[in-house]
């Protein structure tokens, strides 16, 4: 008797020792680092890698996104500054210029994206964008006058005067052209890293550069899910799941702007007008393909409300979020399966069909 | 006694004992069978007044006869609803063996220290807890899944001690009935200790 | 056999029971997900863990100087900071596993690390 009770109560300490056991949950094999890498805090999220591999791939990491933000970047001197010089430079008659198999890709891609989003998506907007000083680390405080916004929308190119062949990039018409890949160079940037990853025998990660991500895998026997910052307020929205390899692109009237006299004027700049487009607070795009999705952002911001389903069917983009500045949805049905709201109240939902 | 006689009582005992498990089962079965067709507030969520029955039989007749009535419950009652081998099956499976490991333990270390509510309170806990877990592991394994658990224990506890209150007001009644039956039937059962 | 009475230590466990019920509430459905440490990274130096436990005022230096943040009943925010638009400043307090915030222009991100599973495994902004 005394026997059975004591093992009774052993028994029963085991119980609690497994209930309190599993309920806390176990810590994941996650490896997470922060890296400042593409004038950005790149966080990254690698599942079942020890420390070292991770320390090891996040220099690697860092270094070519550093070295790509080299050559990407539009105002330091640099392979693109060249390009563009030799494109806008009045003296050299043909105004042409060779680049590397890899950058003729990058480009064309770009150039293909601009033509599908209507040009709302423009590689060519460097030098509104410096009047607006949206290319510097602290924007500026004053928003330019209407006339030099006019003036600088006379002088951008249009995209049929780029022309591209055999890696042959030529300017066909009379005004300087300025790449500013922008609002696209993260995206293949991402890409790019997701592809390291992959050959370095990483399967199941997450690369977030400044906001936008890319995810593959899952995080062991759960999949990843990805929450979507509030545009008015600090935390999250909404959350997804990822399914197996997606990116997840969000612009935002929040990420940078500049407050003057009261009216908040931010980075995602119409090329139609000049102006910061003005209709939504933030666009969610979710792709296979990082490029696109980054494209896709910012072209269906500028789009607004009324164009934004359009634009999508062009560029080939079903999942897509819109949040609007009084935190209604609008959101694509393939989409609205898989988000959920975070938020409480839940907020108010319009699914939108895509034409 | 002889060894002859005993082997007889055992017998009859054993009859008997049967004939208990049988009795109690199917009156567990048809609570069970009627409860089901009452429409649940709240997935997970359900009086469960079959575990009256458990319980009771586990304050008479002591954890194996309780074992017994509770798992050809949750077998034939499945069988009869028509969820054998289903998702709700194996909830219900899950939540009977916790409790009756829980109330089991407990019955062997405090006896008769906890009434027919506290077993039932017990129960009732480990019953949820268990489900809770058989469903986040094998069907959800979604962690906004916690979110319900708070409520779904707070259920737990509330119709553990409405369970105790009806067992309780129960046994007063069945007391003279069946006083004579455990006297008889303990025995064999003690003796085999 | 147990008589059909209720005992002390029926009360006792139904006691227990109630008591503990608040704490479940608390636990699955209050301040979830909660940090328990700041993780201080600024670019080309170590990472700094400070428990949000402790309060206090850390000054970091950053590319263009230094910046200030306050760890207070378990919450961390930047304070000040030498950068133009102090957004940092703006993203206010931190307490929740994963939350982060970060002065670009000064190299420097907070972020609150938990020891169960943050809510989300990365957050879009």
């Amino acid at each position: 008797m005394q026997y059975r009770r004591t093992s009774a109560l052993l028994s029963l300490l085991f119980i609690c020792i497994l209930v309190t056991a599993c309920s806390k949950t176990q810590d994941e094999p996650i490896y997470r680092n922060q890296i400042f890498a593409f004038g950005t805090i790149v966080e990254l999220t690698l599942f079942n890698t020890n420390d070292e591999t991770g320390d090891k791939l996040s220099s690697e990491i860092r270094l070519m996104m550093e070295e790509f933000h080299h050559h990407w970047h539009a105002w330091q001197n640099g392979p693109l500054t060249e390009l563009n010089n030799a494109l806008s430079d009045t003296k050299n008659k043909t105004k042409q210029y060779n680049v590397s198999t890899e950058d003729a890709k990058v480009i064309n891609q770009a150039l293909a994206l601009a033509k599908t989003s209507d040009a709302l998506f423009h590689p060519t907007l460097g030098k509104l964008i410096a009047l607006w000083g949206f290319h510097k680390d602290e924007p500026n405080t004053v928003p330019p006058s209407a006339q030099q916004i006019v003036d600088t929308l006379n002088s951008l190119p249009s995209l049929e005067d780029i022309s591209i062949e055999n890696n042959t990039i030529s300017n066909n018409g009379d005004k300087p052209i300025h790449f500013d890949f922008g609002g696209f160079a993260k995206g293949v940037i991402v890409d790019r890293t997701i592809r390291f990853l992959r050959q370095s025998g990483v399967e199941n990660a997450i690369v977030n550069a400044g906001g936008d991500l890319r995810a593959i895998g899952s995080a062991g026997n759960r999949p990843w899910r990805i929450g979507i910052r509030h545009p008015r307020d600090l935390g999250v929205f909404a959350s997804l799941t990822i399914d197996n390899d997606e990116a997840v692109f969000t612009s935002g009237d929040y990420e940078r702007y500049f407050e003057h006299n009261g009216q908040r004027y931010h980075h995602i700049i119409d090329p139609r007008s000049g102006y910061p487009a003005n209709t939504i607070a933030s666009v969610t795009v979710v792709h296979n393909d990082s490029a696109t999705a980054d494209a896709a952002a910012t072209a269906l911001f500028i789009a607004g409300k009324q164009h934004w389903p359009r634009i999508a069917k062009s560029m080939g983009i079903e999942h897509v979020m819109i949040i609007d500045k009084e935190n209604k949805v609008e959101i694509t049905a393939k989409l609205a399966q898989r988000m959920e709201y975070e938020v409480t109240p839940p907020p108010n939902i319009e699914i939108r069909h895509l034409p | 006694m002889s060894a002859n006689t005993k082997a007889i009582s055992n017998s009859i005992a054993s009859q008997r004992h049967d004939h208990i498990i049988a009795w109690f089962a199917a009156l567990a079965i048809a609570i069970h069978v009627l409860e089901s067709v009452i429409p649940s507030p709240l997935p997970g969520i359900k009086i469960g007044l079959a575990n009256i029955v458990t319980i009771i039989v586990l304050v008479h007749f002591g954890w194996r006869t309780a074992a017994w009535v509770s798992l050809l419950r949750v077998l034939i009652g499945s069988l009869i609803i028509g969820s054998f081998l289903s998702p709700t099956f194996v909830l219900s499976l899950s939540g009977a063996c916790a409790s009756l490991i829980v109330i089991g333990l407990a019955y062997t270390l405090l006896g008769d220290k906890l009434s027919a509510l506290g077993y039932s309170v017990l129960a009732a806990i480990a019953h949820i807890l268990a489900q809770f877990w058989a469903a986040y592991w094998l069907f959800i394994p979604h962690d906004a899944l916690f979110h319900l658990l708070p409520v779904l224990l707070t259920v737990a506890i509330i119709t553990g001690i409405v369970n105790g209150i009806l067992a309780l007001a129960v046994q007063k009644r069945l007391k003279p009935l069946i006083y004579e039956s455990i006297h008889t039937d303990e025995q064999p059962a003690k003796s085999s200790q | 056999m147990t008589r059909p009475a209720i005992t002390t230590l029926d009360m006792l466990l139904i006691a227990i029971a109630i008591a503990a019920l608040p704490l479940a509430y608390q636990q699955l459905w209050g301040p979830n997900y909660r940090g328990t440490e700041v993780n201080i990274l600024v670019t080309g130096q170590e990472n700094q863990r400070h428990s949000l436990l402790r309060n206090q005022t850390l000054t970091v230096n950053g590319k263009l100087g230094d910046s200030v943040i306050r760890i207070k009943n378990g919450k961390a925010a930047f304070i000040n900071s030498p950068c133009a638009n102090k957004q940092c400043i703006h993203s206010g307090w931190l307490d929740r596993n994963g939350d982060t915030t970060a002065c670009l222009p000064n190299r420097i991100t907070l972020s609150v690390v938990g020891n169960g599973i943050a809510r989300y495994d990365s957050v879009n902004f």
